[in-house]
């Protein structure tokens, strides 16, 4: 989903950006990490990949996400290209 | 032996002491014997929602340091005879914290075999205050609204209290605006429930009743005729064990709707 298309995400429900956003806030909140360790652990984990495989790094994502029981999961998901 | 409970919140200002009071006042009308106890040392409040400020002589700080007996301390309600105020001291003494926590603890145990149910209001905030009211109670009940901020704040809290070992914690959701919810702009209760994975004991609509009633220094609860005190009402039973059903979002009618269900009432229908 492109900028344009995220800030004007249409019929949105102004309740539905709230819970958005307090997942988003919790997730961190309830594992002490903030937005920045997290782009640390993405650029690292990229790094060790990239050292054996040719990666796509533009479609590379590394994030947390809270599940529907409330635990929270490291999503990686990076497309690999080919061996080094 | 009774039964500890802290109220407590995080956030400030979503209406822990309006709903210890009136939990206490619930729980009281049932016919249970309640002591209320502000433990916000240095900013009680719990005595003026319930129109006792002028019976306060002395208070908890008073009980610990030895001036007073824990008898000399607790005051009546006006219209509960069942229901009792322990006052919180409007001086903050810096004295030995562990030490003062330590005689807290002792004064709950004494007060739990005496009343039925111990209701402590907790100061807002995460601070010694919280700790030490925590830190006695048999269980929890986290109040919050539907805004972002208080549920973050009860949140932490609910971690809190989990690492505390206090796991019968219970929601109340205050201030809750059916209308808003209807048109999404409100967090509805299964969405908080859902973020704060937390078990629901009730839902206090948002009422104006609370600040007059407030302002006399009378509970709400004591009134039939409002939405709040009916909410709180309810809330005591479950509290108190029985199975209340939560009712129904079309309680909360517009004038409109309130004038076509009287005529279809007068219509038979």
């Amino acid at each position: 989903m492109g900028i344009l298309d995220f800030l004007f995400k249409k019929g949105d429900k102004n309740s539905s950006i709230a819970k958005e956003r307090l997942q988003f806030v919790l997730t961190f909140d309830r594992l002490s990490i903030n937005p920045a360790l997290q782009e640390k652990i993405r650029d690292e984990i990229i790094q060790v990949i990239d050292k054996y495989m040719e990666i796509d790094k533009e479609a590379a994502s590394v994030f947390v996400e809270s599940s529907e029981s409330n635990v929270s999961h490291l999503i990686v998901n990076i497309p690999l290209k080919r061996k080094r | 032996m009774g039964k500890c409970i802290v109220v407590t919140s995080g956030k400030g200002g979503v209406g822990k002491t309006t709903t210890s009071a009136n939990l206490g006042g619930g729980l009281a009308s049932l016919g249970k014997s309640v002591l209320l106890a502000d433990v916000d040392i240095g900013l009680r409040n719990l005595d003026i929602i319930m129109g006792l400020e002028k019976r306060i002589v002395y208070d908890v700080m008073d009980v610990m340091e030895g001036r007073c007996k824990i008898q000399q301390a607790i005051v009546r309600d006006k219209r509960l005879s069942t229901l009792y105020l322990l006052a919180a001291s409007q001086i903050h003494d810096k004295s030995d914290l562990a030490e003062l926590i330590d005689r807290f603890g002792e004064i709950i145990k004494g007060l739990k075999k005496e009343f039925d149910y111990v209701i402590l209001d907790s100061p807002a905030g995460i601070e010694q205050g919280f700790m030490a009211a925590s830190s006695f109670a048999d269980e929890a009940i986290v109040v919050t609204t539907p805004e972002v901020t208080a549920v973050r704040d009860a949140d932490r809290v609910i971690g809190l209290l989990e690492a505390k070992g206090i796991k019968d914690h219970y929601l109340i959701l205050n201030r809750y605006r059916y209308s808003m919810v209807k048109s999404g702009n409100m967090l509805d209760v299964e969405d908080v429930l859902h973020i704060l994975g937390i078990e629901l004991l009730g839902i206090v609509p948002e009422d104006p009743e609370i600040i007059t009633f407030a302002n006399k220094g009378e509970l709400v609860v004591t009134s039939d005729s409002t939405a709040a005190g009916k909410a709180f009402q309810r809330i005591s039973r479950r509290l108190n064990g029985e199975k209340v059903e939560f009712p129904s979002f079309e309680e909360d009618k517009g004038l409109f709707n309130k004038i076509k269900s009287f005529f279809r009432a007068r219509l038979g229908e």
